[in-house]
């Protein structure tokens, strides 16, 4: 009898628990994503940026190349919702982002975060087709030591802001969450 | 016959309504339980988009068939713990499984398809199970590309509470009646019995 009436309260009052908890936790991240750390756990910011390859259209470039100039390096999953509306984002404030010296690298996850979807190419005209001839968008992908190296958590969001002098200003994910923060980058003067 | 079945069956839940939502205070609790999930499941249901970021902002990716989804969740989940309220109160106790499931599941997706709670509670996990540390992204990538079915599992386990509460309900009240249906002999709850009416204080009832 108690642990019929114990089974009764439990599972109604565990899923208010975590409906509340889901409701009220969330807007924690939320500031975070505001400030830009809502992925502190990969490189860490305010360290220098490791040179490391990706490929764009097979070819083999490396992150040192693009020392001396601001850049966002941004790893994505195809698969992944919040990628997509990021992209999206960005093609909407094309236009700061090709007044200023941003290179924005997107780039897709190793073996796309493990879980099979369209090429990047396929990713980005469904989503942004005009950054496909953006000069200030490379498109491509991870190598396997790019991904271990700025990603080893796996997240499939995540992206990096890199001073000219290869410091790692912000850590941060869902760039439409969070592209005040890329705003404030582009107008600090780091990008001028 | 079956069409009785069916007929019968589907009729549960608008005569359980009807008993439970029958006086104005259930029926504005129940209206404003429907509000404060439809807000919650508007709010999270869009961080999908959001990298899992859940507040106001997330509103401003609220789509239409999104806000449909959290409509219809809100109104399944409402009408459940209305269920479940008259149920207790009347000594039938309450059916909290399917809903419970139903009302987490459909806030899973949102919450673990693109922000970081999988990877890091995965890499807490590899810690321990080296194993596990690979499984992350693949669980998420399931989960995004598999949001709408994920949803409507959701769906059919708050119709399944809803239906077993209503169920519960109506065998308190046919019970009792002279001609009880299949679908009421079905089920045998504790409600109509004199020890459990004594403990929610009512008089025993009649039986059949």
């Amino acid at each position: 009898m108690l642990q019929k009436t114990l089974m009764k309260l439990v599972l109604p009052t565990l899923s208010a628990v975590l409906i509340t908890l889901a409701v009220a936790a969330p807007p924690v991240w939320a500031d975070q994503a505001q400030h830009g750390s809502m992925a502190p756990m990969n490189a860490p910011a305010h360290e220098h940026a490791a040179a490391a390859p990706f490929l764009v259209h097979g070819r083999t470039m490396n992150l040192q190349s693009f020392k001396g100039q601001p850049v966002m390096l941004w790893q994505v999953a195809t698969w992944c919702p919040s990628c997509a509306v990021g992209l999206k984002t960005l093609a909407q404030n094309r236009a700061l982002i090709d007044g200023s010296k941003l290179k924005v690298i997107v780039l897709q996850d190793y073996e796309n975060g493990g879980y099979p979807g369209v090429d990047m190419e396929k990713f980005t005209a469904e989503n942004a087709p005009a950054l496909l001839h953006d000069s200030h968008f490379i498109i491509g992908e991870d190598t396997k030591e790019l991904y271990s190296r700025y990603n080893p958590h796996r997240y499939v969001d995540v992206y990096y802001l890199i001073e000219p002098n290869g410091h790692v200003a912000l850590t941060a994910s869902a760039p439409s969450m969070s592209f005040d923060k890329i705003k404030q980058f582009i107008q600090q003067g780091k990008t001028k | 016959m079956m069409t009785g079945i069916v007929y019968d069956r589907a009729c549960v839940v608008p005569r359980a309504l009807r008993i439970t939502l029958g006086s104005g205070w259930s029926l504005a609790g129940t209206g404003a339980v429907f509000i404060i999930f439809a807000i919650v499941y508007a709010m999270v249901l869009p961080a999908t988009y959001t990298g899992g970021v859940v507040g106001l902002v997330s509103l401003r990716f609220l789509t239409p068939g999104t806000l449909v989804l959290a409509l219809v969740m809100a109104l399944l989940l409402a009408l459940t713990i209305a269920l479940a309220v008259h149920g207790f109160r009347n000594g039938a106790g309450a059916k909290s499984a399917g809903g419970a499931l139903g009302a987490i599941l459909g806030i899973l997706p949102s919450l673990l398809c693109c922000s970081p709670i999988l990877p890091l509670g995965i890499a807490a996990i590899a810690a321990f199970l080296p194993a596990a540390g690979s499984l992350g992204a693949p669980i998420q990538g399931f989960i995004a590309t598999h949001e709408f079915w994920i949803y409507g599992v959701a769906i059919v386990l708050m119709v399944w509470g809803l239906y077993g509460n209503a169920r519960r309900i109506l065998s308190c009240t046919y019970r009792c009646s002279s001609a009880p249906t299949r679908t009421q002999r079905e089920v045998n709850h504790a409600c109509c019995e004199p020890s459990a009416n004594r403990a929610s204080g009512q008089e025993p009832r009649r039986s059949e």
